[in-house]
């Protein structure tokens, strides 16, 4: 559905350098820092920017050059812009019902409704948490077959994440072709509904991996200066030097925890992967 | 385009004190002796109306979802022409309608089918303004505009003043124009016209198609 070819952005001294895809029926997360150019790869694909170099394919065309047709397909939510504050949802599902022929605007009232968000009330009186309900609701109101989801969670509280994350598993498991490319801060969000991760970070991919390997195969040593000394340093990706000793990010879990029972070996999440990819060696 | 066009109408109606204020202003100015002149004032507020839309897009960041949205860039420009010039004719008609319930009131005999054909001029206002403003809003935003319209018409003003200098008596364009015959005048303007605007929506579009969000 989505496809990157060495897309190549300059913004003075920052370079964004990437290659990625995102096949139909496919979940994938960004993870990375602040600058990491995570925003900078979702505009590309938005058709938001000018690529300096390579190509960005959405439905296999341009994503410069997207039909009214293609867009219809897309489903956006973007962390700081959307529809105007002085708008009401009333005036919203008008939007969409002229914008999208399948927009269901039954369906978009209950779940506004059931989101707690009022018809009548202007957006820029919704608190944070509504608002950035109503676009991930807005982005799912019309039969997307591709969600780009931009940091849909930031600025909820726990319950209202859990309730917006549920939204979306809800939204693709009606059709196995929807895809969806989120980004997000909160690792934990990604872990529970991303199939594969891409972590940026400098603006290149530093890592491509299927979420359930992260989770069951990568993991992170403790080890003391003696310990590091003495084991297999082929399935290490990354070493970084701790007042204790050193903290190494592997991808064989299962070989570490066979060979060597007596160090501290603790289970791989995305946010541990950010910390070794970024400031390990 | 109709669903940026229902989003424009329904943030110009976020302004309706402000618009009924001008609409009661407007009808109060129909009983002046210049009651011809304040149907033109009031198409020419129609299109300010419906140019402030832009700001309202560049307000709170909109554009980067707004370009997200079924619209192509050569969309969105077109639209706020389309949009200008139906504010500007639902204004035309409140003002010919205004117009003649005041001279009903008055009861100040009107042929308002010749009235009707010579405000149909007044028309060519808010399209001149939406030939002018609509691409310069689009390149240089809302804030900036106002800079750029003043130097504009420091420009205007100045070129003016330096041609009556240089020209004893300035160049009298007018005598010649008014000089044509009806069908030639309306037909001159209409092309003159038809060309200021092909030009505009050629310049707003390709400012669009250049912009980054």
């Amino acid at each position: 559905m989505v496809k990157i070819e060495n897309l190549v952005k300059n913004y003075g001294d920052f370079r964004l350098n990437i290659s990625m895809e995102i096949p139909a029926g496919t979940v994938s997360g960004i993870v990375g820092r602040n600058g990491a150019g995570k925003s900078t790869t979702i505009k590309a694909i938005l058709g938001l920017i000018r690529p300096s170099g390579g190509s960005v394919t959405v439905f296999g065309a341009d994503a410069a050059a997207l039909t009214v047709r293609d867009r219809q397909k897309i489903g956006v939510a973007l962390p700081d812009s959307g529809f105007s504050g002085y708008l009401s949802l009333r005036d919203i599902i008008k939007i969409l019902a002229a914008m999208y022929p399948d927009f269901d605007p039954e369906r978009f009232c209950s779940e506004c409704e059931k989101s707690g968000l009022p018809m009548d009330k202007r957006i820029r009186e919704f608190s944070t948490g509504m608002k950035a309900k109503l676009k991930v609701l807005a982005a799912c109101s019309h039969g997307a077959k591709l969600l780009i989801l931009d940091e849909p969670t930031a600025g909820l509280d726990v319950i209202a994440r859990r309730e917006v994350l549920d939204l979306l598993r809800g939204y693709l498991a009606e059709d196995p072709e929807r895809s969806m490319l989120i980004s997000s801060h909160i690792s934990s969000d990604l872990e529970g509904i991303c199939d594969d991760i891409y972590m940026l970070h400098n603006g290149r991919v530093v890592l491509h991996e299927e979420t359930d390997r992260i989770l069951g195969e990568y993991a992170v040593l403790r080890l003391s200066a003696a310990q590091y000394e003495r084991i297999d340093k082929e399935y290490i990706l990354r070493v970084k030097e701790e007042p204790f000793g050193y903290t190494c990010l592997i991808n064989q879990k299962r070989f570490y925890l066979e060979n060597y029972p007596d160090i501290v070996i603790e289970s791989g999440s995305i946010d541990d992967m950010i910390i070794m990819m970024t400031e390990g060696q | 385009m109709k669903g940026l066009l229902i989003k424009d109408f329904r943030l110009m109606f976020q302004r309706k004190r402000s618009f009924l204020m001008i609409l009661l202003c407007g009808f109060l100015f129909c009983f002046s002796t210049d009651a011809e002149y304040f149907v033109g004032w009031l198409v020419l507020i129609g299109a300010i109306f419906a140019l402030s839309t832009i700001a309202y897009d560049e307000h709170d960041n909109c554009y980067p979802f707004l370009m997200t949205l079924p619209v192509t860039k050569k969309g969105y420009a077109i639209e706020k022409y389309v949009f200008g010039m139906l504010c500007g004719a639902a204004f035309w008609v409140i003002g010919v309608v205004f117009y003649a319930a005041a001279a009903a009131i008055r009861g100040t005999p009107v042929n308002l089918g010749e009235k009707v054909l010579s405000f149909l001029m007044f028309l060519l206002i808010p399209l001149l303004i939406l030939d002018i403003t609509i691409p310069l809003n689009l390149k240089f935003g809302s804030e900036k505009i106002r800079l750029v319209m003043l130097i504009i018409w420091g420009v205007v003003f100045g070129g003016t003043m330096a041609v009556s200098q240089l020209i004893p008596g300035g160049i009298r364009l007018d005598a010649a124009v008014l000089a044509l015959p009806p069908a030639a005048l309306t037909a001159l303007t209409a092309a003159v016209m038809a060309a200021l605007t092909g030009v505009s929506v050629c310049f707003s579009i390709r400012v669009m198609s250049r912009k980054e969000f």
